[in-house]
């Protein structure tokens, strides 16, 4: 290195320069020092090649110590701590990274974690608007009980012990006395993988109440009964062709995860095409757009079907090897020869009327397009990825049959488990088994799946109110769970009429962070934890990989980084905000301190030679648990410690996930012990893992020999007396004790499919023989909004799209998201604003079967002619001026009620506020849309249970008086449309081939032991008391 | 994850580190580094404001600077700058010639991540901000310890820095300044030539990606009536790959005898047009536009040949060239009224080939 000598004459002349011009006062760049030393070699954000060695985002080693040079400068000297988390705001679990400041212990921001295998450092706005939860001035921060009437908003504080135990000893005392049959937890989105399951499942009861049924049965039923697994995983970035029913590239399940991975396929050239009625982004951006009528979307594809089929692009050798083709020539066809070369004569004729002139006089979509459509889907072969979810499905009465249709297409091109086709979730997705697995329970819980629904995907939560009101049971503890279904779901006053019913509801405990319609309702309000405040594991089937995440209260780690003390993670988070993990330990201790009910062994700390199976020395397959005494009472009562405590110790939420990532991940412990950290450890500090980046497509494994001991075949399923195989045919066991093992295919021993048959069901033998034969094939459905069907005067709303930032009831506390969208206009094409009479802004009445509601018309050519539309995440609402809401998103309302006629009435809309956070004195918008699903009444579908969210509605000009967001209904309508929808269904009763309630072989979130499938006698039957 | 082997990069970077760790010449390199430091901060001071007389004088210094460092010369800062050669990188590369949009944010996260932070106000896109930056980079491998994996660093990031930021609009705002002035700043531009041309022949074994540079190359369209398209296209940088600046145009409208009218640079040149159909003149200014282009493209082509592995950064501008060269030869000036202060009258009629 060159000496500087500054006097050296013949130094050379840039030298001299450079010295000369050091000492000057103002230089234009200064020089902070190297940077982002990265070892994950990350980018920046420069759209260009920049392959520099440097990052966008922190490297990981440098996590413990990190000041951010782009947001705050250098000589702001702020450090950070940064934390990974999983974000909280839908399904995907997006990884999130906070950044703690070293010097105050706050959370500044929360960014994307580059070490997430979903996200990969990418997030939508609504990760990054975590921050604006955890510092929301309206979040809840301590434990609240009802004083006064309920839904009057009379609380006052109460410490977590004093509610712990008025709970537990109400659940405990119907456990004694009940076996736990008025306990539900009510569930909207889950956001872990296990957790709670295995509580109830402790518990033993048939507790679980989901979401499922007003979001994805439909899609659920579509792909469950062809394959057995209920789910899609389509591996977009090694696509050809991407089929999307929905605009999901914006705002669909795991849309962040999979918009990119959609990118990355059309920067490869992929095609994309969207089956969408409004021009969202998502349609805009494709290269063929189909705004099919709402419901048609399972005639158009079985045109493509068709067009596969007569034109010979389909996979003949995987539809002769994997389809039950067979089962259905033998039932349907017992006068045909079952030969292969039959049953491909017999498809042409099946499908033969779906022709592309059919499918555009279904759709509106012009027969061109639709033709492209079948060409893009014959050109791609097995590259073929497509996605539904929520939007087609879950519009329409027979939405599930679109789910079936598509899976059609990927049946016949073969597209299934290959690079760049359609996976099943469950081969991309990784849940660990927990420590000590509880059996499931051994009763039937009829107010969640009452028997006319045999086959719903999967409790009829959104039935609650009526089946409570039919008398089918009570609930005597009823816990919602990030979950508000006064606002979520249809129908809405039904809600509050039971939720103020003390005789049908006992105690109404609502586990949130905030606010909400349903937790004004409710006797305890217990604060729980957002994203950052939380512990859960949760995987998602985001490409072909698996990976699994930890969502974890990152001050708790930050404490343990720093070396400070605490006891739980109540001690983190701030006021006295929880998590449901350590509740529901601490819950379960408080219902039986001594554990003689069986439930306490379960939340007992795993030990060396208790962890491996179900808790204690229960083996798994023994489902007894000791007889409560009816006059049982805990001897541990009033906090004196249980006389064996001694001997066991509560488990912790780090005994539990440190067992879960050291004996449920395969590969972490081996990377976690490279970095010389225990797996949990691991986990704390990189927050993500990915398990595998080449999953195997399952139904193609091998049987090994050693599981093939006394093999023999029968219609095509293999069975042996090893068993033992955790995938594979979902047929019973043979007499014999053999059990399914897998298929015979040409000779050779294959896993195959998780259903009755082991192959791809195309013809479903559980809908034939459970009362739905004429829908056994995958066929088109008509919508109840079908123009068929509809009304005079009648047009069909689209109540159930998304926008991109936000996201149901979740996101009302985030500040950023409200501000960028808060009121759902109604979308109108000016044909239609033209016959009606409005402009953009004017209000229009819009008619539902049980009442109507007001809002400002949104005039758009981004939408067909004949349906209007309105995004549903608005119109939130709350009582009381001062609280009892997120006051950035929701108007004050008046509610009256006269008999069953309800009517909601807009104080005042949203405005600013004085509070601890500057920006509420911010609030420019007062406009927060209109609760329009509290004036529809419920649709189930009678085969999957899916609320068809579809209405048919009639436009009428606001009248004198009316105010945006005014609502009138009348609940006695709605209970007679209930009706009229049950009356559609095919009960167990009168249907159910064995004498069960469901096949056994379909999923539910919590499986019951096998006794409790069986149908009561007739006398005991619980059904609706006319 | 974590424990994936070294990235790309880190490996990239290895591998030449050891190909000349311990060499004898990493010495002199450091030390022509310094020194090309020293050069490139001078221009950057020249280039950030008008010189005073100190500046000056350390100018002076410099052989090739010695005889333009006067007062006088330094004075013509405003109509070399401010007026004409206009020194963001931004009023190249974006599709619309703004300054201060995307590409300056890109340009500071860049300079940001580099550990390299412009003195807040400063457009971070700014000749003189890319140069001093550039100067500090060469001062951190100069500096930079017996670990020669730093240097390698240093170097890496002044090859990105010249890659992507300075090197594809360099050479056409360069020849702008030698085009607008004869003292001092095109000296200047001289020196900077002469410093950057060996500085990237030295650092650069292998020809960098192709930079994501502004925008593609879009013909005009002459299917539509009107000269907005043409106009548009000649006046943005990143559709013709032609920076014509103001005094370009005056002197156009001099050559001719043709008035022009001072504004922008787009309504001087609808203007010019106007005027010269008035006058029965399109064809001499067409000729006169493509006179320049060619001149411009010849300025590229000879940077490309100094530098023949970094012929990728000035191809999209030579094929941008092109593309104007046949559409100006293509097209036929116009107007609709019959009187020039209505500029907008202007018409181009339909290329006869593209």
């Amino acid at each position: 290195m060159p000496t500087s000598n500054r006097s050296q004459p013949d130094r050379p002349l840039g030298m001299r320069l450079l010295d000369a011009l050091r000492g000057r006062p103002r230089r234009l760049v200064s020089d902070a020092g190297p940077r982002y030393a990265s070892p994950e070699g990350h980018r920046t954000s420069f759209p260009g090649p920049s392959e520099i060695g440097l990052d966008s985002h922190p490297p990981s080693t440098a996590w413990d110590d990190w000041q951010d040079p782009v947001a705050h400068g250098a000589e702001d000297g702020r450090r950070y701590d940064l934390v990974p988390t999983l974000c909280f705001n839908c399904e995907s679990a997006c990884g999130l990274l906070a950044y703690i400041d070293h010097d105050s212990g706050a959370i500044r921001k929360l960014e994307g974690n580059p070490l997430h295998p979903g996200s990969r450092g990418r997030n939508c706005a609504k990760g990054p608007a975590t921050h604006n939860q955890i510092t929301d001035p309206d979040r809840l921060l301590y434990p609240l009980k009802r004083t006064g009437p309920r839904g009057a908003g009379q609380w006052t504080r109460v410490s977590w012990d004093e509610a712990l135990d008025d709970i537990a000893a109400r659940i405990r005392k119907d456990l004694v006395e009940h076996r736990g049959r008025h306990v539900v937890y009510h569930v909207g989105r889950p956001g872990e993988d296990g957790f709670t399951s295995r509580v109830l499942q402790a518990w033993g009861i048939d507790g679980h109440n989901s979401h499922t049924n007003i979001c994805s049965s439909n899609a659920r039923a579509g792909y469950a009964f062809w394959s057995g697994i209920d789910r899609p995983s389509p591996d977009f970035a090694g696509a050809d062709f991407i089929l999307l029913l929905s605009a999901h590239l914006e705002t669909g399940h795991y849309f962040n995860p999979h918009a990119q991975r959609i990118v990355e396929a059309r920067a490869r050239g992929a095609k994309v095409a969207v089956f969408d009625p409004r021009l969202s982004n998502t349609a805009s951006g494709a290269d063929l757009w189909l705004p099919s009528y709402p419901g048609s979307e399972a005639a158009v594809l079985l045109a493509v079907a068709r067009h596969l089929i007569v034109s010979g692009a389909w996979d003949r050798d995987f539809v002769r090897r994997w389809w039950n083709w067979e089962a259905y020539l033998r039932a349907e066809r017992p006068e045909l020869e079952p030969t292969f070369e039959t049953f491909e004569s017999v498809l042409v004729e099946l499908y033969r009327d779906y022709t592309f002139a059919f499918a555009a006089e279904e759709s509106g979509v012009p027969q061109e397009r639709i033709e492209e459509l079948a060409q893009l889907v014959a050109r791609a072969g097995t590259r073929f990825s497509s996605y539904n979810w929520r939007s087609a499905g879950a519009g329409n009465e027979g939405g599930w049959q679109v789910a079936r249709c598509l899976m059609l297409l990927h049946a016949l091109t073969g597209s299934i488990g290959t690079p760049g086709g359609f996976w099943p979730n469950s081969w991309t997705k990784h849940v660990p088994a927990p420590p000590k697995p509880a059996p499931g329970p051994s009763w039937w819980q009829e107010l969640h799946m009452p028997e006319e629904y045999p086959l719903a995907f999967f409790e009829m939560s959104y039935l609650l109110p009526h089946l409570l009101r039919d008398g089918r049971g009570t609930i005597d503890v009823y816990f919602t769970r990030v979950y508000n279904p006064v606002w979520t779901n249809p129908d809405g006053f039904s809600w509050l009429e039971a939720l103020t019913d003390e005789r049908k509801i006992g105690c109404h405990v609502a586990l949130t962070p905030t606010w909400n319609e349903s937790a004004w309702y409710a006797d305890y309000v217990l604060p729980m934890g957002h994203a950052s405040e939380r512990h859960d594991v949760q995987s998602q089937e985001t490409g072909r990989a698996q990976w699994i995440g930890f969502r974890q209260p990152v001050m708790r780690a930050h404490y343990e980084r720093t070396g400070r003390a605490f006891r739980d993670t109540r001690d983190v988070n701030p006021g006295e905000v929880w998590e449901e993990n350590e509740f529901w330990i601490e819950l379960s201790w408080r219902i039986d301190p001594d554990g003689s009910l069986g439930i306490r062994r379960y939340f007992e700390a795993p030990s060396d030679t208790r962890d491996a199976g179900p808790a204690g020395d229960a083996p798994a397959a023994d489902r007894s648990r000791p007889e409560p005494a009816a006059d049982a009472a805990p001897s541990g009562a009033e906090g004196a410690p249980p006389a064996d405590a001694a001997a066991v110790r509560k488990m912790t939420v780090d005994d539990y996930y440190g067992y879960l990532f050291e004996h449920g991940v395969p590969g972490l412990p081996e990377a976690a012990a490279r970095e010389g950290l225990t797996p949990l450890a691991y986990m704390r500090r990189y927050g993500a893992f990915e398990v595998t980046t080449e999953p195997s497509a399952r139904y193609l494994e091998e049987v090994p020999e050693e599981q093939l001991t006394d093999r023999v075949v029968q219609d095509g399923i293999v069975y042996a007396r090893s068993g033992g195989a955790s995938y594979g045919p979902k047929a019973e066991a043979l007499p014999d004790g053999r059990s399914p093992v897998g298929v015979d295919v040409d000779g050779r021993t294959l896993r195959g499919w998780p259903t009755p048959s082991g192959k791809l069901e195309f013809y479903s033998t559980t809908l034939r023989d459970w009362g739905w034969p004429e829908f056994a094939l995958p066929t088109y459905i008509k919508s109840h909004v079908h123009k068929e069907r509809l009304g005079p005067g009648e047009i069909a709303l689209l109540p159930n799209f998304r926008l991109p930032v936000q996201i149901h009831t979740r996101s009302a506390n985030s500040k950023w998201l409200d501000e960028i969208a808060h009121t759902n206009p109604l979308w109108m094409h000016p044909r239609r604003a033209a016959e009606l009479g409005v402009q953009t802004g004017d209000l229009v009445r819009v008619r539902t079967r049980i009442g109507w509601f007001v809002l400002p018309a949104w005039v758009t050519e981004g939408i067909r002619p004949d349906i209007v539309a309105c995004s549903h995440h608005f119109g939130r609402w709350r009582l009381d001026d001062a609280g009892g809401g997120n006051r950035t998103m929701s108007s004050v309302v008046g509610l009256e009620r006269d008999g069953s006629t309800w009517r909601m009435t807009r104080k005042h809309g949203a405005r600013p506020f004085a509070s601890s956070d500057p920006d509420t004195r911010r609030i420019w918008w007062s406009d927060v849309g209109v609760h329009q699903n509290i004036a529809f009444e419920v649709h189930p579908d009678p085969v999957s249970g899916q609320h068809c969210w579809h209405q048919a509605v009639v436009l009428e000009r606001a009248q004198p008086g009316d105010r945006s967001g005014d609502i009138h209904v009348d609940t006695e309508l709605a209970h007679q449309a209930y009706r009229t929808w049950l009356a559609k269904t095919r009960p167990a009763h009168g249907h159910s081939p064995d004498g069960t309630r469901r096949p056994r072989w379909l999923p539910r979130p919590l499986h019951p032991a096998a006794e409790a499938y069986a149908l009561p006698a007739e006398e005991d039957r619980v059904v609706a008391d006319d | 994850m974590t424990d994936a082997g070294a990235p790309k990069g880190e490996r990239r970077r290895a591998r030449a580190g050891s190909a000349r760790a311990g060499s004898a010449q990493a010495g002199s390199a450091q030390a022509g580094s310094a020194e090309r430091a020293g050069y490139l901060r001078l221009l950057s001071e020249l280039l950030a404001r008008e010189p005073g007389p100190d500046l000056l004088a350390l100018a002076a210094t410099v052989p090739s600077l010695r005889a333009h460092a006067t007062p006088e010369a330094a004075a013509r800062y405003t109509h070399v700058f401010v007026l004409n050669a206009y020194p963001f990188a931004s009023v190249f590369v974006e599709p619309d010639a703004s300054i201060d949009g995307a590409w300056a944010g890109f340009t500071r996260g860049v300079l940001a991540a580099l550990g390299l932070e412009p003195e807040p106000g400063v457009a971070a896109d700014h000749a003189a901000v890319l140069l001093d930056a550039l100067a500090l980079l060469l001062q951190r491998e100069a500096e930079a310890g017996p670990a020669e994996l730093d240097a390698e660093r240093a170097r890496h990031a002044q090859r990105i820095l010249l890659a992507e930021h300075l090197l594809p609009w360099l050479p056409s705002f360069l020849h702008t300044v030698e085009r607008v002035d004869g003292g001092l700043y095109r000296a200047a531009a001289g020196l900077a030539r002469q410093t950057l041309v060996p500085l990237a022949g030295a650092l650069f074994d292998a020809a960098p990606a192709p930079a994501a540079a502004g925008a593609s190359a879009a013909a005009p369209h002459h299917e539509e009536e009107g000269s907005d398209t043409i106009l548009d296209h000649l006046t943005v940088p990143a559709r013709s790959g032609l920076f014509l600046c103001r005094a370009d145009l005056t002197r156009l409208g001099a050559e001719l005898d043709l008035p022009v009218r001072f504004g922008g640079r787009r309504f001087m040149l609808e203007s010019l047009v106007a005027a010269a159909v008035q006058q029965a003149s399109a064809d001499p200014l067409t000729q006169g536009l493509l006179r320049l282009a060619r001149q411009q493209r010849a300025v590229l082509r000879g940077w490309s040949t100094d530098l023949p592995l970094l012929e990728a950064l000035w191809r999209p501008w030579t094929r941008r060239i092109d593309v104007s060269l046949a559409g100006l030869g293509g097209c036929t000036f116009g107007t609709k009224g019959s009187d020039y202060d209505a500029p907008e009258q202007v018409t181009c009629g339909r290329a006869e080939t593209p």
